[in-house]
Formats: structure tokens, C-alpha cells, sequence
């Protein structure tokens, strides 16, 4: 099957004569915005507001894509998508609401409806107000390489990896995802950070005929030209190869040793244990008695060390996030994302008081 | 799905979807007759192009969800999302195209014009053309839902002030913390073919959930207790239960109809009383498996392995293969289970999640075999794939997520037939020496073909010659596909018959969330492993 076709023209509303009387206007617009271009538009947004505090954030992405399954396509695709979302606050009282479409109406439309929001909500104790301008370090995680991807390219990653299965007499299901894309957000308190970023992810499963054998391999660049799926492809071969034979052992204790592509694996799966909420309410895993973390928490930060604004990553520091880049001085991920969440409101006792950005893994 | 130790994990919301106030989920969507004048435009452009089929799916979904901790609304979420996807073969292949917010005929007659050139671009990639087993046109028809109270149509308050009414009782109960939750889905669907089906179809979804934490401070150990619903295709009604929805006994369970503040109530409880119980001494088992545990069992170790595209190996790079290969369907005696165990497909049972009249490919909905007698006897499959197994119909099982996705096979409900001859649960329970019965799911694992696994579950009691003696907790069995099926020796009869299911099942590559019921009655199956999830390794 041939999956998700959409092109930047088919997800800008047309004017056409076929549409009824109460249909929106149209507004055409570029799907990745300029910095310019951005600020122009929060500029706008934020004039509408009427709130105590607002914040706007903008983003913009197309996709591509190529799935694979025994030995050829299965299914491809192109996805474009703009989102707009404006967050007011009266006091404590927060209301959020997001929209798709940006002519002059529906932004000031969507302003109202955030307000009309925040008015019905009841007060959020941990609402901690929007930040004051920030200092960003400069990153680059935006590749042209990515930007001007074109389907026949992504078709010729794909085929030097299909062609390396075939040959082997082993069969191939694998998926490539790329993205091209940017993050604008303002405030009423003056904050403004603009961030583009691209980046390509390729995983392959390659398994034996009889499926005894398989291997596994994943990347993620932010640079196309550092996707080599043929390197990429050769090592799943060799796994799907030598595990054909492999050998059952018993239950016990191993040393184990994890490739790099494990070991993130297993840290996405702990990821959302690790919240600070979770951990002084005293009912997670990193929790000690009576509250606060624990030792498995000391583990982690002697165990994990974040590097900033590593290039090869996916997604280094991201501006676009609001945050300024403090996990610079941070390097253990405890004190960055355990220090993330707010403080309950029930009044137990915080460790911090301000926001920090997520980490990156 | 994802109900974590220490709250309520949320789905993320179907593509394009922007927020809308709650009285805009009422508004009615596009003319039916609007929608077919889009339909048949895509399929001309598409014709003329050069496709020999085509099928458009118009799409509004909407979804409510009112998220609520102890004294405090979280948040409200009303999103709407309309578009047009459009699928076509042309040159043997296929393509697809999609188009947010399409209400012209031109709109939707560009995105067949690009689906057509798509598919003819990937056709010098496929090996054979696509085999798309044939199906007669139904005309102009609809199906609808049959639901009592949309729960579109209920105020936010008696919303909220349900949810904050059941995180009182829980906190009034023994519990230090409490997440509620109402999930509400309505899916206004319409798809029109080549082959002639014009189908306008409307699906409603829900499923109230909460979990309960009860910490002990002096250990600093916590157990939690989740909700014993139900997501299920109804409206607002689930939320009405009556006397004869109640399954009572060790606990309240319930059929078509969930009191949720009856039931947190007894989880807070629960939760604390969880902290004295008995950890469990590891070993073999009579296990007793309530409705609300063994969907999931039933879901991950059937409903998976027997989808054909993960059989051929479409998800091996993602959602995974499966132990049960083709040679051991077309040997005709694979032992699946044992005798006791019949395990069907069905798109048409009322109140399930996956209850649909036509699927999404315009073929009408039924109910097959998978397992008979305990033999494997079939798969699930869709058009494209019938021929694979012989058959020269698809099965109805094709869905999308959205508009914007194209539509692939998912699984059906999947479920367990209840027993034939009369058994309560209380005589199951009479026969059972060694044995733990299970409530509720919990944490699970199971690898990737489907057939080594670990099941938890919500609430543990032991049973000593036939009898219940008290609550155990740190519970977990472990076993293999066709060992457990194949240890299953009752099934209790029909009147103990319950659905449960999954709300957010995830699969495939950009992933897709579907919604899947799994029905069974109380069944017990023979020495199974049981394992202390507490024991230090």
C-alpha cells in the first residue's frame, strides 16, 4: 500500500467557487515559516490578547516517508502540518486552545476561545506564569540536506538497503522518516525564540528466511548525508546472520553488554518514570522513604551523563522550547529532568522552583 | 492504552485536530449528500487518470476528554478534525492522498489526481500488482451506533463534577492519590468506492478510567488499584449502571453499565488493604481469570498473532511477527489451545469497540473462527491480502485512525467463546485446590512474535480447596501462546459473558491507534507458572 500523500497545496484551504457562504476564507501560507515570518505573525496574536499573561507557540513540519516489508515498498508518503496554539492566563486560571488556519479572523478567534477558556477553568495552583526573554546558546540542528529532500532520494536510501537484503537472500522491513520543520513561540512578558530543525530517522529489521535470524539497526541525524542505510543495512545483515543459529541459554545473571542503539531504547522506556512528581509523592520506583528520590536515582546520575547540543542528535537544544539552555551546566539527567516538573500544590516541599528545559538523552 | 503506576498516560489526538468548544461537537458535519458529491469527484479525477479503483473516506472525528487529580480539573480537550483521504490502484499499485478541511469538489478531485501519480511512481517497486478480492457495491447506506445518550449532549459539569466526586471517594477511602479520567470519541465516517458502496456511518466511544494510589509511609511502599471498566462503543449510558449490570462477589464488576463511584470506592480500599496482603509464594497454579484481566491475555496473545500482516511480516520492523506462521494454519491441526478454547472474530457485536457496519474498505462487517475447538482455523484479513489465504472475500477488518491515514488491516474483537455447558464462577472456583483468581489488568510483557509472555493483573486472591482465603499481591504468571491455551480446561457460561478492551491499540509505521473489545467469560486454566514480581533477583 502507498501511504499518506499530502502536499503543502493540499493542506492550504482553496478558494474555490464550489465553497458554501459560511466557509472560512482562505489563507495561503508557506508551511515553514521565515524568522521574520514567525515573529509577524505572534506579533499579531499577541495583539489580540486581553489576557493577564499569553503565550503563543507556532510550528511547522513536512514529512516524508518510505515503509518497507519483505523485500519492496510498502507504503510512502509526504505529510505537511501547521499548528498554532495560544495559552492565557487570568491569574492562576489557564486556558489553551490550538487552531490550523491563520487568517486574521481565526487567530483573533482562537485568542478569544483561550480566554473564554481560562475564564471557566478553575485555578491551577502549579501554573508557574511564562518566561521573562531568554540568553540562547546557538545550536544547528537544520540541515539543507533534509530540506530539500526529494522522494527519489529517499527511493535511493531505500533501494541500497533493498538491494543489500536481496542479495543476501534475506528479507527486509524497514521505515525511513524524515522531517523538515520549525518552532516560534512569543509572550506577553517579551520572550521570542525561533528554531528550525530537520532531522531523518531509519530503522531496518532483517530476518532469515525461516525467521530463526534477525537484526536490528536504527539511526537519527539531523543531516541527511550522515544517513548511510547501506552501513546501516549490512550491520542488521550480520546480526540476522549470526543469530540464525543462536542458542537458547538459561535464565541468570550475564554480563550484557548494549550497543548504543540499545541502551537509548531502554532509556526512552524509563523516561516518563523519571518525573520529580511522581518521585516526592513517594510512589515511583525513584522513591525513597517519605518522599524525595532515592538511590536509584543517584544511579541514574552517576550513570548518565547529558552532552549539549551534541550535532549528531536528533534534536540538540531547542529554543523554540522557551527555556534558555541551562542543561549546560547540568550533567547528570537527574538534575535536569527530575528538576523539571512543578511543585504539587499541596504544599510538599519543592526542590525547584523554576522551569527547566527537557533533557535531551 | 497506557495506565502508568503513578497516573494516567495520554494518548496524543488525531492528526489536524484543532480545539472546539464543547457546543460545536453537537454541530451536525457535511451533508451526506455534500459528501457524495466530494466522493464521486475524487473518484472521476481518479478514473480519468487512469485508476481502475478508488475509494474516498470523508471524515470528522471529535473527541472529549475531561481530565481530573484529586480536588483539581487538569483539563478539558474538545478537538475536531475533518478531512478527505482518498486511495486509489492505479498501474497495479497503490496511492493515497489526503486533504485537510475539504469541502470542494476540487479539493478533493486534486487529491485523487496526486494519489494516481503517486501510485504510479511506486509501481516500478512492486513485485506483483496489488490482488484485491472483489466486492459487490451496497448503494447508499448507513449504519449508526446504537446508543442511548450521546455523550456529547452531557454538560461538562456533570462531567467534572463526576470525576471530582469519585477522586473525593477515593481520598474519603484510604487513597493519597487518585487520576480520573473520561475519554469520548465520535467518529463520523463516510466512504464511498468504485465498486458502487456509498456508507455514512457514526461511532460513539467511551471509557471512564481513574487509578488509586494508597502509600504506606512507614515502608514507603505504594500499591495502586486501577478502574474495573470497561472502554466500550456505547454513549453516555455505560455511565447508568443498574442492578443487572453488576457482577458481584469478591468484588463488583461490571457488564453494560459502570458505577464509577462504587467502584473507586472499593478500589482506595483495596489499594490500602493491598499493603497487608500475602506476597505470593512462586510456583504452579489453578488460575481463575476474570473478564477484566483476561482481555488483555486474549488481545495480546490471539488478537495479535493471528493479524495476517503482521503473519507476513508487514510489522516486523515495528509492531512485530508472529509464532503463528502460515504452515501452521494450512497443517490444519495446530493445537492453538485445548478443546474448551474457540476463539472468533466479530465486527458486528453490539457495544464493542470495534463494532462497525461496513469497515473501511466497504466491506460489511462479520464474524468468523479463528481458533475452533482449539485448532487454529484462520486469520484477519483485508482485501489486498485475501488471496493469500485462499479466500475470495476480505473479512472486514480494514481501518484508519483518520482521514489523513491510510487504512490497513486491525485487529478485530477478538474473543473467547463462553462455555456451553452451565458454570458459574462460584463452581469453578468449588473445583480449584492450588489456585489465585485475577481481576483487572495489569503490567505486561510478551515478545514479538507473540508467544512468550508475563501477565499482571489488579487484584490477587488465593484459592485453597475451594475456597477463597485472602487477598495476595506481587502476582504475575508467565507462560507461552499455545502452553496456556492449551491448560485452559472451563469456561464459565454465557451469563457471566463481559467485554473489556483496548482504546488506544497501537500499530504500524507512521503509528495508528485503533479501538478493539475482547469478550469472555471467567475461565480457568491449569499450572500455570507463577512468579513474585517482589523477589529480589
Amino acid at each position: 500500500m502507498v501511504y499518506g500523500w499530502l502536499t503543502r497545496e493540499l493542506l492550504i484551504r482553496q478558494s474555490t467557487a464550489n465553497q458554501k457562504p459560511n466557509t472560512r476564507t482562505p489563507t495561503p501560507m508557506a508551511i515553514i515559516l521565515t524568522e521574520a515570518e514567525a515573529k509577524a505573525l505572534l506579533t499579531k496574536v499577541l495583539s489580540y490578547s486581553k489576557a493577564d499573561s499569553c503565550e503563543v507557540n507556532l510550528s511547522g513540519a513536512e514529512r516524508g516517508n518510505i515503509r518497507y516489508a519483505r523485500n519492496e515498498v510498502s507504503t510512502s508518503g509526504a505529510l505537511a502540518n501547521q499548528l498554532l496554539g495560544v495559552q492565557s492566563a487570568f491569574g492562576k486560571k489557564v486556558g489553551t486552545a490550538t487552531i490550523t488556519e491563520f487568517d486574521d479572523a481565526s487567530l483573533e478567534k482562537v485568542v478569544r476561545r483561550s480566554e473564554e477558556l481560562a475564564q471557566l477553568a478553575p485555578e491551577n495552583s502549579e501554573y508557574m506564569g511564562v518566561l521573562a526573554p531568554q540568553q540562547y546558546l546557538k545550536a544547528s540542528g537544520f540541515f539543507d540536506s533534509i530540506a530539500s529532500l526529494t522522494p527519489d532520494k529517499r527511493a535511493d536510501a531505500v533501494a541500497k538497503s533493498l538491494k543489500l537484503t536481496r542479495d543476501a537472500n534475506l528479507i527486509g522491513a524497514g521505515f525511513m522518516d524524515d522531517r523538515n520543520g520549525y518552532e516560534a513561540m512569543m509572550n506577553s512578558k517579551g520572550l521570542f525564540a525561533y528554531y528550525p530543525s530537520t532531522n531523518v530517522n531509519f530503522s531496518l529489521t532483517v530476518r532469515t528466511d525461516d525467521g530463526k535470524g534477525s537484526g536490528y539497526v536504527a539511526r537519527g541525524y539531523n543531516d541527511f548525508t550522515k544517513l548511510d542505510t547501506a552501513a546501516a543495512t549490512r550491520i542488521a545483515l550480520l546480526k540476522a546472520q549470526g543469530s540464525a543459529q543462536a542458542r537458547a541459554i538459561e535464565p541468570g545473571k550475564y554480563t550484557v553488554i548494549l550497543e548504543p542503539t540499545a541502551a537509548a531504547v531502554l532509556l526512552e522506556n524509563i523516561f516518563f518514570n523519571m518525573d520529580a512528581r511522581s518521585a516526592d509523592e513517594g510512589r515511583s520506583y525513584f522513591s525513597k522513604t517519605g518522599g524525595s528520590p532515592g538511590w536509584a536515582t543517584k544511579l541514574w546520575m552517576s550513570a548518565l551523563q547529558f552532552i549539549p547540543t551534541r550535532p549528531m542528535l536528533s534534536y540538540p537544544h531547542r529554543p523554540g522550547r522557551g527555556m534558555d539552555d541551562r542543561r549546560k551546566k547540568r550533567c547528570g539527567l537527574r538534575k535536569v529532568w527530575l528538576r523539571t516538573w512543578p511543585i504539587r500544590a499541596s504544599g510538599r516541599r519543592s526542590r525547584e522552583k523554576k522551569p527547566f528545559p527537557l533533557p535531551t538523552m | 492504552m497506557g495506565l502508568g503506576t503513578a497516573g494516567i498516560v495520554l494518548p496524543s489526538l488525531p492528526a489536524f485536530s484543532r480545539t472546539v468548544s464543547p457546543e460545536q461537537l453537537l454541530e451536525p458535519g457535511l451533508d451526506v449528500a455534500i459528501k457524495k458529491r466530494l466522493a464521486d469527484a475524487a473518484m472521476n479525477a481518479a478514473k480519468s487518470k487512469g485508476a481502475t479503483y478508488t475509494d474516498v473516506r470523508i471524515g470528522r472525528y471529535l473527541n472529549q476528554y475531561v481530565i481530573t487529580r484529586e480536588d483539581k480539573v487538569q483539563n478539558i480537550v474538545n478537538t475536531e478534525s475533518y478531512g478527505v483521504g482518498v486511495r486509489v490502484i492505479a498501474d497495479g499499485c497503490w496511492g493515497f492522498a489526503a486533504v485537510v478541511d475539504a469541502k470542494s469538489e476540487a479539493e478533493t478531485a486534486k487529491a485523487a489526481e496526486t494519489a494516481v501519480a503517486i501510485a504510479r511512481a511506486n509501481a516500478k517497486l512492486m513485485k506483483e500488482p496489488v490482488q484485491l478480492a472483489p466486492q459487490k457495491g451496497f448503494g447508499e447506506v448507513s449504519w449508526k451506533a446504537p446508543i442511548k445518550r450521546n455523550a456529547f449532549e452531557v454538560p461538562i459539569k456533570e462531567k467534572v463534577d463526576l470525576l471530582l466526586g469519585v477522586n473525593d471517594a477515593a481520598l474519603k477511602n484510604g487513597a493519597n492519590f487518585v487520576n480520573s479520567v473520561l475519554f469520548m470519541v465520535n467518529e463520523q465516517k463516510y466512504f464511498a468506492s468504485t465498486d458502487g458502496t456509498y456508507a455514512d456511518q457514526d461511532i460513539h466511544r467511551i471509557w471512564p478510567i481513574f487509578d488509586v494510589t494508597a502509600i504506606d509511609p512507614k515502608t514507603g511502599k505504594f500499591e495502586t488499584r486501577n478502574a474495573l471498566s470497561a472502554p466500550m462503543g456505547m454513549g453516555y449510558e455505560y455511565l447508568q449502571s443498574n442492578p443487572a449490570d453488576k457482577v458481584t462477589g469478591i468484588t463488583t464488576r461490571y457488564n453494560k453499565g459502570y458505577d464509577m463511584l462504587e467502584d473507586v470506592t472499593a478500589a482506595a480500599k483495596q489499594a490500602r488493604a493491598k499493603h497487608k496482603a500475602k506476597s505470593v509464594e512462586a510456583g504452579k497454579y489453578d488460575l481463575v481469570l476474570d473478564p477484566s484481566h483476561l482481555w488483555l491475555t486474549i488481545h495480546e496473545s490471539v488478537g495479535h498473532p493471528l493479524e495476517l500482516d503482521r503473519v507476513l511480516g508487514y510489522e516486523a520492523n515495528f509492531a512485530g511477527t508472529s509464532f503463528a506462521t502460515l504452515d501452521k494454519w494450512k497443517s490444519k491441526d495446530f493445537n492453538y489451545g485445548s478443546k474448551q478454547v474457540n476463539l472468533i472474530a466479530d465486527k458486528t457485536q453490539v457495544g464493542s469497540l470495534g463494532a462497525v457496519g461496513y469497515d473501511d474498505e466497504g466491506v460489511k462487517t462479520q464474524k468468523w473462527d479463528l481458533v475452533r475447538n482449539g485448532t487454529l482455523v484462520n486469520y484477519q484479513a483485508i482485501r489486498d491480502q485475501a488471496h493469500i489465504i485462499n479466500e475470495d472475500h476480505s473479512q472486514g477488518c480494514c481501518y484508519a485512525d483518520s482521514w489523513s491515514s491510510v487504512q490497513f488491516q486491525r485487529m478485530a474483537n477478538v474473543s473467547l467463546e463462553a462455555g456451553k455447558t452451565p458454570l458459574s464462577v462460584a463452581n469453578m472456583i468449588k473445583d480449584v485446590k492450588k489456585g489465585i483468581y485475577i481481576i483487572g489488568d495489569g503490567s505486561f510483557s510478551i515478545d514479538q512474535q507473540r508467544y512468550n509472555f508475563q501477565f499482571g493483573g489488579q487484584l490477587f486472591y488465593e484459592i485453597k480447596d475451594g475456597q477463597i482465603v485472602g487477598m495476595l499481591k506481587d502476582v504475575a504468571y508467565q507462560s507461552n501462546t499455545q502452553e496456556f491455551w492449551n491448560s485452559c480446561v472451563q469456561v464459565c457460561d454465557a451469563s457471566d459473558y463481559r467485554l473489556g478492551g483496548s482504546f488506544f491499540d497501537g500499530k504500524g509505521q507512521p503509528p495508528q491507534s485503533s479501538a478493539v473489545s475482547h469478550g469472555s467469560s471467567t475461565t480457568r486454566f491449569n499450572g500455570v507458572n507463577v512468579i513474585n514480581t517482589a523477589r529480589k533477583i
